[in-house]
């Protein structure tokens, strides 16, 4: 039985009931009402009533218990789905409906962290990889262009210093490029607005495209981990821009609109072209989520991609 | 203020052996002395105002104060002293911010053995010292602007200006520079002094207004 045929049944029982004592019982109500059959109605009204209560109480119980059962889950450890459910057609499906959706949200659960972990892992080794080409070898090199160097004169000597000199110049600047994509320090010593910058500046230079910034000066202050949101998925579209886009000129613009801050990174490239999104993407995706934002990757209307961030300010 | 026979520098670094090298370069000199070290931002600005420096020269991240926090402050209140910036990174927007807190220049920490000397005797001389990259990043902007249309200020460049102009936006060395020219590198920074001097950057002044004009730093 439908929970709309419950309803309908429990009140058409009540009102049936009614009906039948009325024509059964010897009770008559005279043209002008008497104080005894006022009583008597008003107390039939209530049993009818109370009669109702009871049945909706009944035929809404799985209702509630549906809704316990929701409140119950543990996002921590979400159990297992309840299976198949009796009772009426539309709780069921309800039922059905809420399982399928826990399913989903265990299945999402495990496959975002599983990426986590994986791109964390990845991530270890190839600061990993780094440290061992770009410093740990430079480093090597300078102790072996140190060793004996005291029992050296004159040329010799001033060829093994400058020698060491240089390695250790190529471990320092190893060491910076590794810190540097790992801490964003402008963001910490100039604030969103002059990092996008510096931003902008390393990327004309390195990947020689034309970045056309419109950062208005007094951006408002950020939470510190919305910033952070804002300038790696910056860097990251920048990155992807540079890397894939065959692009000549990349727009960077931050602007307030009401109570958002938008984060535009739009470049005149080849275009997404039905590309899959990569892990890049889905790393963008995450970090807007963090912040409550939006993130939107599409074809610019004059060709090359568009990728827009809105935060809530506050 | 005169430049004095041997001028009194202050260090500024959390790192002991930082500054144990830097005093080492420093005192090798014959016209420079450290004559205070500092190992926060805080005891920068308490050491800074002293009359004995003439020179500062500042971490941009040390803990307490940031380099740039103090070289604001050292600025505000003893106009006359000169600053550097010292920092690990090679982003120019440290340059430009270190003109903006009133500092002469910007030195990368990996460079220091080769820069830090001249870089010492252009502030002495209220010159600023020029962190390569932003020289890049100021052709740049410039050539950015003159290509959108919007006015920009100094004189006609020559065409060998011109030519250099481009090489130096598109990140060649002066060295390279030199060879596809077929000039000497003396020349090439000849030339690029003149191009800044035409562009209207005759000072550090000059090169923070063009800078908070064309949106590098936030005045």
């Amino acid at each position: 039985m439908t929970l709309l045929q419950r309803v309908v049944a429990g009140n058409a029982l009540v009102v049936f009931v009614g009906a039948l004592i009325l024509a059964l019982s010897p009770a008559t109500i005279s043209p002008r009402i008497t104080g005894g059959e006022a009583a008597l109605l008003a107390g039939g009204a209530v049993l009818a009533l109370v009669a109702n209560v009871v049945l909706m109480r009944r035929a809404l119980a799985p209702l509630r218990a549906l809704a316990g059962e929701m409140a119950a889950v543990d996002l921590l450890a979400p159990a297992a789905p309840h299976g198949p459910r009796a009772g009426v057609a539309e709780v069921a499906a309800l039922g059905r409906a809420f399982d399928a959706m826990l399913v989903r949200l265990i299945a999402e659960r495990s496959a975002s962290a599983r990426r986590a972990i994986a791109a964390q892992e990845a991530e270890r080794a190839r600061i990993g990889r780094e440290l061992h080409d770009e410093v740990g070898q430079a480093l090597t090199g300078v102790a072996l262009e140190l060793q004996g160097v005291e029992a050296l004169a004159g040329a010799a000597r001033d060829e093994r210093l400058d020698a060491a000199r240089e390695a250790l110049r190529s471990a320092s600047d190893g060491v910076r490029e590794i810190t540097h994509g790992l801490r964003p320090e402008p963001l910490e010593d100039f604030g969103l607005r002059g990092a996008l910058v510096a931003l902008a500046s390393t990327l004309a230079d390195r990947a020689r495209l034309r970045v056309r910034r419109e950062l208005p000066p007094g951006l408002p202050a950020l939470p510190a981990e919305t910033e952070l949101v804002v300038y790696r998925v910056a860097q990251e579209a920048l990155t992807n821009v540079a890397r894939h886009a065959q692009a000549r000129e990349v727009v960077l613009s931050v602007a307030v609109a009401g109570d958002t801050m938008v984060l535009v990174v739009a470049d005149d490239g080849a275009g997404l072209g039905g590309a899959p999104p990569g892990t890049g993407v889905q790393g963008m995706r995450e970090r807007a989520l963090l912040a409550g934002g939006t993130l939107t990757i599409d074809d610019d209307a004059g060709g090359g991609t568009r990728v827009r961030l809105a935060v809530p300010l506050a | 203020m005169s430049v004095p026979l041997k001028a009194g520098v202050l260090i500024a670094d959390d790192h002991a052996m930082v500054r144990r090298g830097l005093r080492h370069v420093l005192d090798a000199a014959p016209d420079l002395h450290v004559v205070a070290e500092a190992g926060d931002g805080i005891e920068a600005v308490r050491l800074g105002v002293r009359d004995d420096v003439d020179l500062a020269i500042l971490d941009v991240a040390m803990p307490r104060r940031t380099g740039l926090a103090a070289a604001r402050e050292l600025s505000a209140r003893r106009p006359g002293l000169k600053i550097l910036m010292l920092s690990m990174h090679d982003v120019d927007q440290y340059f430009f911010e270190a003109l903006n807190a009133g500092a002469a220049g910007y030195v990368l920490k990996s460079a220091a053995d080769r820069d830090l000397l001249e870089a010492c005797r252009a502030a002495l001389r209220g010159e600023p010292f020029l962190y390569p990259p932003a020289v890049r990043t100021i052709i740049r902007e410039h050539l950015d602007a003159a290509a959108a249309g919007e006015e920009t200020s100094g004189e006609v460049l020559t065409p060998r200006e011109q030519e250099v102009v481009k090489l130096v936006a598109e990140a060649y060395t002066t060295e390279q520079i030199a060879e596809l020219l077929v000039i000497s590198p003396r020349t090439v920074e000849r030339h690029r002094e003149n191009i800044l001097n035409k562009l209207g950057m005759r000072d550090r002044v000059e090169l923070t207004r063009y800078a908070i004009r064309r949106g590098l730093v936030e005045p």
